[in-house]
């Protein structure tokens, strides 16, 4: 039986792989650390979140407009967006 | 002996003043005017979709799978669904939908004929504001004389003889 918490979206369903339940909320996704093959990811020496991950692709993508004159009509709206997305493509 | 051929009437080429579409286009009409036009928005929009297909999202896509093969590489948490890099285009459909549109209009100017239908639209708004502003003032005089009729004829009740 699925379990899907309360506020938490599935992830995106890729044709390959079986995808697992969510345990967590995102809020608690969001705060939770960013664990790699090495274990909990490290910047400067702290546990990098997946928050710190969204802000810094966040500023990747608003380089990028930035450099072509491009503008983002509602910032706020939009980062959100994008940490629905990348919640949405990662594994707890 | 004095020359007694008639002077031939030279004829005088006359040029038909070209009216200067692309100069028109340029001066009279603002980005909001071609957005308030139906097909020139279309356009517009048409253009502005193509532009961002071709020259942003290849880089967006690149930022992207950059991000996701370091974290692949890896085995992070992130990214750890999208194994061939198929969900990208959820995010370059996210970032079309919010980033504010350039426009270009210089393809209308440099192919004025498409903005036919916007100058048409402006000719028949003129039209139509000019109608209105004379139904106006023949409101306004008929009222006017209404007014005048009225006050005549309250002169005409007034009695001198009480006075």
């Amino acid at each position: 039986m699925s379990v899907t918490p309360f506020e938490s979206l599935p992830p995106f369903q890729p044709y390959n792989i079986s995808v697992r339940d969510r345990r967590i909320s995102f809020y608690e996704w969001i705060d939770s650390p960013i664990k790699d093959i090495n274990g909990d990811v490290e910047e400067n020496k702290n546990q990098a979140s997946h928050s710190d991950y969204i802000k810094y692709f966040n500023s990747r993508i608003e380089d990028f407009l930035k450099t072509n004159k491009l503008q983002i009509n509602n910032k706020k709206e939009f980062k959100n967006e994008l940490a629905t997305f990348i919640y949405r493509t990662s594994d707890e | 002996m004095p020359c007694i051929r008639k002077k031939r009437k030279q004829k005088t080429n006359k040029i038909p003043e070209r009216i200067n579409l692309e100069q028109v286009l340029r001066e009279k009409y603002t980005l909001e005017d071609f957005l308030k036009c139906d097909k020139t928005r279309e356009i517009l929009e048409q253009n502005w979709f193509y532009e961002f297909n071709r020259k942003y999202e290849p880089e967006i896509e690149k930022i992207y799978e950059s991000e996701r093969i370091y974290c692949q590489e890896n085995t992070s948490t992130l990214f750890y669904y999208d194994r061939c890099g198929s969900f990208v285009s959820h995010l370059t459909t996210m970032l079309f939908e919010y980033i504010k549109p350039r426009y270009d209009l210089e393809f209308f100017y440099n192919n004025p004929n498409l903005a036919k239908p916007l100058i048409e639209k402006m000719k028949n708004i003129k039209q139509e504001q000019e109608e209105e502003h004379k139904r106006l003032i023949k409101e306004n005089y008929q009222q006017h004389q209404t007014q005048e009729n009225f006050s005549k004829e309250s002169l005409k009740k007034f009695n001198w003889e009480k006075k």
